[in-house]
C-alpha cells in the first residue's frame, strides 16, 4: 500500500510538470509499470523531452540520454572493445545503453542500423558484442522521443521495432487556458530542477510484481481478444499479434493499478487500447494517431 | 482477526439451545446460563471487556454450586449444565484468541448432539439441524477468507451435496452400544403408574400427548375389540389395586397369528408395552412375562419399536396359584358381597355371572363421568356401587373385579388403553394418552375372558373415543385440555410426518441394517453397479446443470442493469457500463450518488468477482427503477 500512495505522489508531481495532460502522464507510468518501452511523438516543442527527463528524474534510478543523429554507429550506443596497450588486451567499454532509463531522443534521427541495434537490447535486456552477451541492468526502460515523419531527415522505424513498444504516446497541443498558465509560469528556469525520486528502485520492482497481480475477469479477457480478433479481420489496418495482446493485458492491470484498483475494468481496457494499439495498427505515423484505434473501439460492442 | 459477527450469532444461538434443552437443565442453571447470555450481551452492547479474573472466578464458583447440587440430580444432566457454562463463559475470552473461538465452536456442536439424549421427535431434531447448521456458519465464519464473510445463500448449495453422503452414513455407520443407547432417569412419568386407584387414570384422561402407534400388516381389528393390554393388577387394598404378578413367563403359544402388527412406543420410562389379547410372536428388544404380558428388556426411554403377532384370543391360565391369588379379597365391602352372593344364587357359572353384572350396571342407570364426587368412606365400592353410580373407568373395573372375587370367580383388574383413532386414511393406529383405560378379567374355562362395564355404561367411548361418551358440559371440560378446530388438519399431518419419521429412521437399528446388507447382498452385482454408475450420472447432471447458473449472474445482471437503466438514456453498444454510468451521473446529478454506488458495486461484483455485491446491486437497482426521471 505504501508504494500505491507513492506512485499517486509521483503521478501528481509529474502533473506539476508537464500541465495539462494528466491522461498522457497516467499512461505513461502505466507503461513503465507494466515494463513496457514507451515511444513518445509529437510535433517539436510540445514537451516530449520533458515528459521524458520528468519520468527518469522522479523514478530515481540511473539513467542517460542519447541524442540520436543521422551518423550515429551503434557502437556509440551499445559501447565497444577497446584495445589497452598496458594489459595487451582488449577491454569492454559500456555504451549509454547500460543504463535503467535510456532516454532515446529523436530516436527516428538514426540510422535504420543503429535502430536494430536497440532492438535485442530491447527485447531480451541483453547487449551481444564480438561474441560476448552483456546483461542489462534490471529494470531497464527504453524512453524514446520522435518527430512526425513527414519531417525532414527522419528514417521511419520498422514495424518490428514498432512492436518493441509497449506504448506510443503524443502529447497533443496544450488547451489555451494551460498555455496561459505555461506563459506565466515561465521564470527562466528549468521546470525539472527541484524535481526528487518519489520511488525507489525496490518499490518500484515491487510496483511491477502488484500489475501481475492484477485481477481480470473472464468475461473482460473475452472482450480483450474481441478487440484483437476484429483488427485481424479488417482491411485497413495490420493484425494484432499476440504480443500485442499480452501488452494490451499488462497495460490495463497497469491502468488498473495506477486508478489503485486490484482488479481491472472494461474501461481501463478501453482507456489504454488506443495507446498500446495504434502504431501497431499503423504503422505510419500522422499527426492524428488514433483513429484507426477509436474506430475499431467502436466496432466491437461493450457488454461489460 | 474474528468478525463481529461471530459473537452475536453464538449468542442467539446459545439462548436457542437453552430454551430446546430446558428439559436437561434445572431451574437455577437456566437462570444462571440467561444471565451469563444478557451480560455478555450487553458488554458487547456497550463495548467493554470483562476481565478474566471475573469469568473465573465465576466459572469456579458455578462449579461449586454443580458439585453442591450433585446428589440432588442426575449425573448426565450435571454433565449437561457444566458444558453448558462452559460454553457461555467462553464466550468472554473468544474475541481475544481464535483458539478460543475455535474450541467454543467445537463445545457448541456437542451441546447440540445432546440435544438428542433429550427428545428426538422429527420438530425437536429439525430445530437442532437448524441449530447444527447456524453453528456450521460460525465455524465458517472462523476460517473464511475475510472479503468471503458475507452470509451467501448459494453456499446452501454445498449442504445439497452432502445429503447423500449423510443419508449414506445414517444407513451405513454401526449401531454401537453406548452411542445409541442412552438412559433418563428420574423423569417425570407419564403412562399408567404402577397402581389403579379406583379413582386413578383420571390424569391420563385429561392428556392429550401420544402413547404409541401401530400399524397392523393385513387384518385389522374391530375398534370394540382394541384392548391394549398393558398391566395388571391382581392384589387389592381397598382402595388401589396393585400388581403382584410372580414372574411365570409363559411359552408364547404356537396358535395361528391373526393380527400382525407394529408399534411404536413413546418414551414412557417404564418397562410394560402393549399388546392385544393372547401374544403368540415377538420381535425385536423385548420379551413375554406373567399373565400373558410383554416387557422391554430396558425402561423405555426413547421411542421404542417392535414388533407383535396377536392370535385375539383370551390369555390362558398359567398355572393354579394364579387362579387362587385372584380370589384373594382382604377387604369387605359388605353391601357389594351381599349383591355379588345375590346374583350368584341366579347365575351360577361364570359367563352367567358376567351377562347378569352387564344387566345390572345397565338398569341401575349407572353413568359415566370425568368427575365423580369423591369417595370418602371405607367401603369405597359399597359407596360407588350404592351411592353415586357415578364413575369412569376406574371405578367400573374395580367393583366389577370386586364382585367377581365375591362370588368366587377368580378376577384381576387390566389397565391399558382401548381404542385409538385410525390416521392417514387408516394406514395405522394413533393411541393417545387418554384413551387410556381399565376392564376387567375373569377365569373362564382356563382362559381370562375381559369383562368390561364401560361397554354397557357408555358403549360410545368404545367405538368412537372418549369425547363422544360425554354430554356436552364434560366435552366442554375435556375441551380444556384438547386443541381442536382449524389446526386439527394440520396437527394431524404432522402427526403423519412424526409417525413415519420413528418408523423409518428413530427405529433404524442394527436388525435393519443387518437385513439391509442381507439384502444388498442378495443383489446380482450388476444391479449394484448399475445403481452406483446411475447415482454418479445423476449427481454428475445435476453439478453440469446447477454449475452454470453462478457464472450467469453477471449476465443477468447486466441485463437487468440495462432494463432499469433504459429510461435514464440509451447505453452505446461499444460503450462500458462504467463509462455509461459516468455519463448518467453527469446527465442526472439528482442520482449521481447512487449511481457512484451502483459504479463501484458492479465494478466490485463484475470484475473483482466479489459476490456479495450482487445484492447491493439489486438493491440499488431497485431504488433507481422506483424513482425514475421525469420524461426530458
Amino acid at each position: 500500500m505504501v508504494e500505491i500512495q507513492a506512485l499517486q505522489q509521483l503521478e501528481q508531481k509529474l502533473n506539476q510538470v508537464i500541465l495539462g495532460k494528466p491522461h498522457a502522464v497516467r499512461l505513461a507510468l502505466c507503461c513503465l509499470l507494466s515494463e513496457g518501452h514507451l515511444l513518445i511523438e509529437d510535433l517539436p516543442g510540445l514537451g516530449k523531452t520533458t515528459l521524458a527527463h520528468a519520468l527518469a528524474l522522479s523514478l530515481g534510478v540511473f539513467y542517460k540520454r542519447v541524442q540520436f543523429t543521422n551518423d550515429m554507429l551503434p557502437a556509440d550506443l551499445l559501447g565497444q572493445s577497446v584495445f589497452l596497450r598496458d594489459t595487451q588486451e582488449f577491454q569492454f567499454r559500456n555504451g549509454p545503453i547500460f543504463s535503467q532509463i535510456l532516454l532515446a531522443d529523436e530516436i527516428n534521427r538514426a540510422s535504420p542500423r543503429t535502430q536494430s541495434a536497440l532492438l535485442e537490447a530491447m527485447e531480451e535486456k541483453q547487449v551481444s558484442i564480438d561474441g560476448l552477451s552483456y546483461a542489462l541492468p534490471k529494470p531497464f526502460f527504453v524512453i524514446a522521443t520522435q518527430n512526425p515523419l513527414f519531417h525532414a531527415g527522419t528514417n521511419a522505424l520498422p514495424e518490428s521495432q514498432l512492436d518493441r513498444f509497449l506504448m506510443r504516446l503524443a502529447l497533443g497541443f496544450p488547451d489555451l487556458q494551460t498555455e496561459k498558465l505555461i506563459l506565466q509560469q515561465d521564470h527562466g528556469q528549468s521546470r525539472l530542477e527541484g524535481l526528487t525520486p518519489c520511488l525507489n528502485e525496490q518499490q518500484l520492482m515491487a510496483l511491477q510484481q502488484q500489475v501481475v497481480q492484477v485481477k481480470v475477469s473472464d468475461a473482460l479477457l473475452d472482450y480483450l481478444l474481441a478487440l484483437v480478433t476484429q483488427s485481424r479481420q479488417q482491411k485497413d489496418c495490420l493484425p494484432l499479434s499476440p504480443r500485442a495482446a499480452k501488452a494490451l493485458l499488462r497495460a490495463t492491470k497497469a491502468f488498473a493499478l495506477l486508478s489503485g484498483r486490484h482488479f481491472a475494468t472494461a474501461e481501463d481496457v478501453q482507456q489504454v487500447f488506443p495507446s498500446v494499439a495504434e502504431h501497431r495498427l499503423n504503422p505510419g505515423s500522422s499527426r492524428d494517431n488514433s483513429s484507426l484505434s477509436l474506430q475499431l473501439l467502436r466496432q466491437v460492442p461493450c457488454p461489460l | 482477526m474474528l468478525n463481529p459477527v461471530f459473537v452475536h450469532i453464538a449468542l442467539l444461538l446459545q439462548l436457542l439451545l437453552l430454551a430446546l434443552l430446558q428439559d436437561g437443565l434445572s431451574w437455577w442453571s437456566s437462570l444462571v446460563l440467561v444471565s451469563i447470555l444478557l451480560f455478555k450481551y450487553s458488554s458487547v452492547r456497550a463495548q467493554k471487556t470483562v476481565r478474566m479474573l471475573t469469568i473465573n472466578a465465576l466459572a469456579v464458583l458455578l462449579c461449586l454450586l454443580l458439585i453442591s447440587q450433585l446428589w440432588q440430580q442426575d449425573m448426565q444432566d450435571s454433565m449437561l449444565q457444566l458444558l453448558f457454562f462452559s460454553a457461555a463463559l467462553r464466550l468472554f475470552s473468544v474475541t481475544s484468541d481464535l483458539r478460543h473461538a475455535k474450541k467454543l465452536v467445537w463445545v457448541q456442536y456437542f451441546l447440540i448432539a445432546t440435544g438428542f439424549m433429550l427428545n428426538q421427535s422429527l420438530l425437536f431434531a429439525s430445530a437442532l439441524f437448524l441449530l447444527f447448521f447456524c453453528n456450521l456458519y460460525l465455524h465458517y465464519l472462523l476460517f473464511a477468507p475475510v472479503q468471503q464473510r458475507q452470509f451467501q445463500w448459494s453456499e446452501f448449495r454445498l449442504l445439497l451435496w452432502i445429503m447423500p453422503f449423510c443419508i449414506a452414513l445414517f444407513v451405513l455407520f454401526p449401531r454401537l452400544p453406548p452411542l445409541w443407547q442412552t438412559d433418563r432417569q428420574h423423569q417425570a412419568q407419564t403412562g399408567l403408574a404402577d397402581e389403579l386407584s379406583l379413582g386413578g387414570l383420571e390424569k391420563l384422561v385429561q392428556n392429550d400427548s401420544l402413547a404409541f402407534r401401530v400399524e397392523f400388516s393385513g387384518e385389522k381389528p374391530q375398534q370394540q375389540d382394541l384392548y391394549w393390554r398393558a398391566k395388571v393388577f391382581e392384589s387389592f387394598t381397598g382402595q388401589d389395586w396393585l400388581p403382584n404378578l410372580l414372574p411365570a413367563p409363559l411359552q408364547p403359544s404356537q396358535l395361528q397369528a391373526r393380527y400382525q402388527y407394529q408399534l411404536v412406543v413413546e418414551p414412557h420410562f417404564q418397562r410394560s408395552l402393549f399388546s392385544l389379547g393372547q401374544v403368540s410372536q415377538l420381535q425385536g428388544q423385548i420379551k413375554a412375562v406373567a399373565a400373558g404380558l410383554i416387557e422391554s428388556r430396558q425402561q423405555v426411554s426413547r421411542r421404542f419399536s417392535y414388533s407383535l403377532a396377536s392370535d385375539g384370543l383370551a390369555v390362558a391360565l398359567q398355572n393354579e396359584q394364579e387362579a387362587s391369588r385372584n380370589l384373594l379379597l382382604r377387604h369387605s365391602n359388605p353391601q357389594a358381597s351381599d349383591l355379588a352372593l345375590q346374583l350368584l344364587q341366579q347365575h351360577p357359572t361364570a359367563p352367567a355371572y358376567a351377562r347378569a353384572l352387564y344387566q345390572y350396571f345397565q338398569d341401575e342407570q349407572f353413568r359415566y363421568s370425568l368427575r365423580p364426587p369423591v369417595l370418602n368412606q371405607k367401603a369405597q365400592i359399597d359407596q360407588f356401587l350404592f351411592e353415586h353410580k357415578v364413575g369412569f373407568c376406574g371405578h367400573y373395573a374395580s367393583a366389577a373385579a370386586y364382585l367377581f372375587r365375591a362370588a368366587g370367580f377368580p378376577s384381576r383388574v387390566v389397565g391399558g388403553y382401548q381404542g385409538g383413532s385410525w390416521q392417514a386414511q387408516g394406514d395405522y393406529l394413533q393411541v393417545l394418552q387418554k384413551d387410556a383405560h381399565a376392564w376387567v378379567e375373569y377365569l373362564d374355562q382356563g382362559r381370562w375372558r375381559r369383562f368390561d362395564a364401560t361397554a354397557v355404561v357408555a358403549p360410545l367411548r368404545l367405538t368412537q373415543g372418549l369425547s363422544d361418551a360425554l354430554s356436552l358440559s364434560e366435552r366442554q371440560f375435556l375441551d380444556q385440555f384438547f386443541q381442536q378446530g382449524v389446526f386439527g388438519n394440520w396437527l394431524q399431518q404432522l402427526e403423519w410426518l412424526d409417525y413415519y419419521w420413528s418408523v423409518w429412521v428413530l427405529s433404524f437399528d442394527q436388525t435393519e441394517q443387518l437385513f439391509i446388507w442381507q439384502t444388498l447382498k442378495s443383489l446380482p452385482w450388476q444391479w449394484i453397479g448399475a445403481a452406483l454408475i446411475a447415482v454418479f450420472i445423476l449427481m454428475l447432471a445435476l453439478y453440469l446443470v446447477l454449475q452454470p447458473s453462478a457464472e450467469n449472474q453477471n449476465q443477468t445482471l447486466r441485463r437487468l442493469m440495462l432494463k432499469v437503466l433504459q429510461p435514464y438514456g440509451q447505453k452505446a453498444d461499444y460503450q462500458t457500463i462504467e463509462s455509461y454510468l459516468r455519463q448518467l451521473m453527469l446527465i442526472y446529478p439528482q442520482h449521481a450518488v447512487s449511481l457512484g454506488k451502483l459504479l463501484s458495486a458492479y465494478q466490485r461484483f463484475e470484475f473483482a468477482e466479489q459476490q456479495e455485491q450482487l445484492q447491493q446491486c439489486r438493491r440499488l437497482l431497485r431504488y433507481l427503477s422506483k424513482n425514475k426521471p421525469d420524461s426530458v
